[in-house]
């Protein structure tokens, strides 16, 4: 990897240029300097770990050397972007890895372990609640990324079984309130605009229509804010980083994911592929992924409002993609407990899987037409 | 001067127009930037171990953040405590109130940001409306009442504040970047904080950043850090982070200076405290972090009540003197007088007169025993030659404590190292500042220093230290009248002296010291002794007549540490002192010794010769004793060798010079035997020689003659002419032939002696053997023993057996030192 993103500050350091730090000997003359050193300016060896030449932030091993790609993540407050996170990583740790020839998730370092472990699993899988709601980045100062990364055996090798394709995901979970106005969306900006891929979480229980579909029967955010212009905003912030004109489309690739499914049975046709769970056979099933994003579309076209955000993703978005997902599995019995049952999420892989797809990272099964 | 404030939570309504978390309200005019610094100060996550759906009563016991920070433009002290839930019920809300302080020092009107804790000024209830008042004044919560702190920092607490203040000195000097205080309630850490800010003056306290509670410590940006017990804190192996555990201080941890003294202080009372903090108050410009220490120097200094020991004392009194003038009190200096006798001296001359010039420009007056102390390092780095006294600050000259002191460094530093060197250090020293030295002072250099250097010398070139030493010609004089006054009174002095005192001292005692004739006579002698005048003279014009034996004798051994020489001998015995008395001394034997001692090294002259003669006359010959035939040896000796006796002289002589060398001196009778030989080897009469050779031979009791005899026919033979050879063998021959115990000459001297010589010389021999080949035919051998009927046919036919034939045989023979021996 010659050249890479900070996960921190989000600016690009080449690999040569990343800084090391005086061992513990310099104690408080301690300082940061360009890697090429063989020894600190005090004259002694330093410890390998390198560090952000920006902003200082310990870079892992594994983030360094291995090619890495940043997922954003952004949707309204209580779309569940974070609710999905912890959700997501824990079925690519857990169910998915089975499906791509033993594929394996790791958590990078221990910021991402501990992170991963206080707000996500310990509130969802060990104490069965919701998570807390995300404070804004305006008092949180900077994202913490969730580094992951996936390891899968290569298939159909030529010498043999055990060569190794690593990728290395950053995931972030934002707060909602973050894209609800401009001002707080271009705190995000360096975020987004380094992001590979961008998954937008779409909350169905924030559309009028969809809340009268379904009646009471889930409790229900109030005024809802406008999902189409948080992609317009987006859209926009994006053109503007990067320079470009109305008439382009943005290449990032953007998975629309429509979220708690679950709440839709109402809304949902009997036998809607988004009901169904699909198993992964080593690679993205393409042809699934079609006939999910078919069916979105379709969904999404009756709803009010809904041509709007279609024709606006259409637009903005050279590559993008409709899912579908239930991260808990059946709607959470309050606002801070989830249902008895547990979790049982359906299709909450799909998107990242196509994300993956798209970087490269695994095969893709094409559709027969 | 204007407090504006702020409310952050998660509600339906806010400033910002949105769901959620946002400002709630704020004070019309607060700019986004300052917005900004106070929501990231404030952010509120609960710790680990909280409750993730807690109570109203779990919510209660959260732990509430009280933090302050100052900024560029501005300072931000904020009250954040968790709700729970949020409008929406789910749970992770909090609640912040941010008060954003333009002018910190005039909105806090005196009091410590860490007394904001407990304010009633603070709320947790989200505002209707989005613009709130601005803060007209903080009103304090319970730690304002210093009492309360100090209740608390007594309470065990006193080891565990030591090491938190330190860490904050270290924070604030830039050496560390966060103290971690770790307590399950965050009222203990607002206690702590509390405490350690009302030790501090005022500027520094509120410099003093700090948050009463965080779950994650490494992302606050603030030196005091308050967390409880469940927060897994990241370690910096750097040491840029300290960890404070309330209640588990071992109290062995390393503190500073200024923590130690405010430690005390707490102990004493809250006043004792506002003391130190009032005095740091005045310090300018204002105390920074890094100069506590310094200034807890000044404080045990200035403060009466204290007795600790001031280890920067320097420090200290530069310190107060640059930024705290008002303090150099005469008290602070009777203070500084107490340090002084308890350390014993100054260190760094050069600050200290820093310190002396701005003292005395000020008018102001140190204490007497720290200007001592300080005179005395000043000189004894003058003395040293590190510094020079135009450079640095003195006492007056006119001032009677500056000559005082001098003197009494002087004396002491002398008796320390009563050296030369040393002596001419100090007496220089004293002379560059025109300090005079009266003769009392001076006497202890002369007893200590010089009179040492002149009778023992330690170095090499003593005397000449000695003639450089400042005020050389008083000291001399003094070591003058000294050395004579201690003569006068031990008479046994006078030998010592004589016998230590090199000339070059004696010189320079009679050149500068005006010497006392006790003293005059010591350098007399000691001169004579070590040869630079002559010791015959000196002992003659010291004897007083009469002079006793005793006198004499000693007077001798002190002019003469080994034995006179033949000269002096003969110059002694005929000089002017009575005989009677010189022949009652060891002297006579002294001059036998002489004479053997000569004999010895090589030989006798006439010297010695008229020396024995003296010798041999009756008051001194009467005391020789055994040693008389010694003295006849020699006279004996001399007699052959310069007066060769009379023919009918010859064998009485030859005899008594036989009988006198049996009793003599192994090398005297030597030296007289080989010249007897020489002399028998010298005669041309061959019969003559013959006879008085057998004389000699039975006039031997041993065989010294013989032995002399054979070594001069050696040397003899080896080189005398052929005419004399021719000579000397028929003498040889015919005692061989009368005394078989000598037939070795012949045979073995002769035959040696002769084999080197060349061909043509024993051809020379043969025909000398021509003459008075008659006159020496009786002494050829017996016949019926020999078959020679003249000496030309005896050489002939001894030559043929007894010397090498061949030319070359002969030519390695005389090119072979020794021969074939």
């Amino acid at each position: 990897v010659a050249e890479l993103i900070c996960p921190y500050c989000f600016q690009r350091a080449k690999r040569n240029k990343l800084h090391l730090r005086c061992p513990e000997e310099c104690r408080t003359d301690a300082q940061y300097f360009p890697c090429v050193a063989q020894k600190c300016p005090h004259g002694r060896v330093p410890p390998t770990a390198r560090f952000c030449p920006h902003c200082h932030n310990r870079l892992e091993y594994d983030y360094i050397t291995t090619k890495s790609s940043i997922v954003a993540m952004i949707g309204s407050r209580e779309s569940g972007k974070s609710t999905y996170v912890g959700v997501l990583i824990h079925e690519l740790r857990n169910t998915v890895g089975t499906a791509f020839n033993g594929m394996s998730a790791e958590l990078v370092g221990d910021s991402s372990r501990d992170r991963y472990r206080e707000l996500f699993a310990g509130p969802l899988y060990q104490k069965g609640e919701t998570v807390p709601v995300t404070d804004a980045i305006r008092a949180q100062r900077r994202l913490e990324p969730l580094l992951f990364m996936l390891r899968f055996p290569k298939a159909r090798h030529p010498i043999g079984w055990n060569q190794l394709t690593a990728a290395m995901m950053i995931f972030y979970d934002t707060s909602g309130e973050d894209i609800l106005k401009e001002d707080r969306l271009g705190r995000l900006a360096a975020y987004l605009d380094a992001a590979a891929g961008i998954i937008f979480v779409l909350d169905p229980l924030q559309i009028s229509s969809v809340r009268r579909a379904i009646g009471n029967a889930a409790p229900l955010p109030e005024n809802a804010p406008n999902q189409v212009e948080m992609i317009q905003r987006l859209a926009e912030l994006l053109r503007e980083r990067r320079k470009m004109t109305p008439r382009q489309r943005i290449s990032t690739p953007f998975a629309v994911a429509l979220a708690k499914t679950d709440a839709l049975s109402g809304v949902l046709p009997e036998h809607s592929v988004l009901r169904q769970r699909r198993m992964h056979r080593g690679n993205y099933d393409d042809a699934d992924g079609q006939h999910v994003h078919d069916e979105m579309r379709a969904t999404l076209s009756s709803w009010a409002d809904g041509d709007v955000l279609l024709n606006t993703v259409h637009n903005n978005f050279s590559t993008y993609r409709y899912f579908g997902f239930s991260a808990l599995g059946s709607p959470p019995a309050s606002k801070t407990q989830i249902s008895p049952s547990g979790i049982h999420p359906l299709r909450v892989e799909d998107p990242m899987l196509w994300l993956l797809a798209q970087f490269g990272h695994i095969r893709v099964r094409r559709a027969k037409r | 001067m204007t407090i504006r404030q702020l409310y952050y939570t998660s509600c339906q309504r806010g400033k910002e127009g949105i769901r959620g978390f946002q400002v709630n309200a704020a004070s019309a005019g607060l700019p986004e930037r300052h917005e900004d610094l106070g929501l990231q100060l404030s952010a509120y996550r609960p710790s680990p171990s909280a409750p993730v759906l807690p109570t109203p009563e779990q919510i209660e016991n959260f732990p509430i953040a009280v933090g302050y920070r100052s900024f560029d433009e501005v300072a931000v002290l904020f009250h954040s405590r968790y709700l729970g839930t949020d409008f929406t019920g789910r749970q992770g809300n909090y609640f912040a109130h941010v008060l954003i302080l333009d002018a910190p020092e005039a909105d806090l009107a005196g009091m410590l940001p860490i007394e904001a804790w407990e304010s009633s000024l603070w709320t947790w209830q989200p505002s209707q409306e989005t613009q709130l008042p601005l803060v007209g004044a903080i009103s304090p919560g319970p730690l304002a009442d210093p009492e309360r702190i100090r209740a608390h920092v007594l309470a065990s607490r006193l080891p565990e504040f030591a090491v938190m203040l330190s860490a904050v000195q270290e924070g604030l000097s830039g050496r560390v970047d966060r103290v971690v205080i770790v307590a399950a309630d965050a009222g203990d850490v607002a206690r702590a904080i509390a405490a350690i800010t009302y030790s501090l003056p005022p500027a520094l306290a509120r410099a003093v950043s700090f948050t009463t509670f965080t779950s994650s410590p490494a992302d606050a940006n603030v030196l005091l850090v308050g967390t409880t017990p469940d927060v897994e804190i990241a370690s910096s192996p750097y040491g840029d982070q300290l960890v404070v555990t309330l209640g588990e201080s071992s109290g062995g941890e390393t503190t500073s200076r200024y923590a130690r003294a405010l430690g005390e202080r707490w102990m004493n009372s809250v006043a004792a405290v506002r003391e130190v903090v009032t005095l740091a108050s005045r310090v300018s410009p204002p105390l920074e972090g890094g100069e506590l220490d310094q200034f807890a120097d000044l404080v045990e200094l200035a403060v009466p009540a204290s007795s600790s020991a001031v280890p920067a004392l320097l420090a200290a009194v530069e310190f107060g003197l640059r930024r705290l003038p008002s303090v150099l009190t005469g008290a602070l200096w009777q203070r500084v007088d107490a340090e002084i006798r308890r350390v014993g001296c100054v260190e760094d001359v050069e600050r200290w007169s820093a310190v002396f010039a701005a003292i005395s420009r000020s008018g102001a007056t140190p204490g007497p025993e720290l200007e001592s102390a300080y005179m005395r390092a000043a000189l004894s780095q003058i003395a040293d030659g590190v510094l020079d006294p135009a450079s640095i600050w003195l006492p007056d000259q006119a001032s009677g404590r500056r000559q005082e002191t001098a003197l009494d460094w002087a004396l002491g530093r002398l008796k320390a190292s009563p050296q030369l060197d040393s002596a001419t250090r100090v007496l220089g020293t004293l002379d560059r500042l025109g300090i005079p030295v009266p003769d009392t002072e001076l006497q202890l250099v002369v007893d200590e220093v010089v009179l040492p250097a002149l009778l023992h010398p330690s170095v090499p070139d003593a005397i000449s230290q000695l003639r450089k030493l400042p005020q050389a010609h008083r000291l001399l004089l003094l070591s003058g009248g000294q050395l004579e006054s201690r003569l006068a009174s031990d008479d046994e002095l006078f030998d010592t002296v004589v016998e230590d005192l090199s000339p070059e001292a004696a010189d320079l005692l009679d050149a500068l010291a005006r010497p006392g004739p006790r003293c005059a006579a010591a350098t007399a002698f000691a001169r004579a002794r070590n040869g630079r005048t002559d010791r015959v003279s000196t002992l003659v014009g010291t004897l007083e007549a009469p002079a006793a034996p005793e006198a004499v004798e000693r007077f001798v051994g002190l002019l003469w540490p080994s034995l006179p020489t033949a000269a002096e001998g003969v110059r002694l015995l005929r000089s002017s002192v009575d005989k009677t008395v010189l022949g009652a001394t060891t002297i006579p034997q002294q001059m036998v010794e002489r004479l053997i001692e000569d004999a010895h090294a090589g030989g006798l002259t006439s010297e010695h010769a008229e020396l024995a003669e003296l010798l041999a006359i009756k008051p001194f010959a009467r005391s020789l004793a055994n040693a008389v035939d010694t003295v006849d040896s020699v006279l004996n000796g001399v007699y052959f060798d310069i007066e060769p006796p009379l023919p009918e002289e010859a064998t009485r002589a030859t005899v008594e010079t036989i009988k006198s060398a049996a009793g003599a001196d192994e090398a005297v009778a030597g030296w007289a035997l080989r010249a007897l030989a020489r002399w028998m080897l010298s005669l041309t009469d061959s019969r003559q020689h013959a006879e008085i050779l057998l004389e000699a031979v039975k006039a031997s009791t041993s065989p010294r003659f013989l032995t002399a005899y054979c070594d001069q026919l050696s040397s003899v033979l080896s080189s005398a002419r052929p005419v004399t050879i021719a000579a000397i063998l028929p003498a040889v021959v015919s005692f061989a032939d009368n005394h078989r115990a000598a037939r070795q000459l012949l045979d073995i001297t002769c035959q040696k002696a002769l084999a080197r010589r060349s061909k043509r010389d024993l051809d020379a021999i043969g025909r000398s053997f021509q003459d008075r080949k008659r006159k020496r035919a009786p002494l050829l051998p017996t016949p019926g023993k020999g078959t020679a009927k003249d000496w030309p046919s005896w050489w002939k036919d001894w030559r043929e057996r007894n010397l090498p034939k061949s030319t070359l045989a002969r030519l390695l023979r005389r090119l072979t030192p020794g021969g074939d021996d």
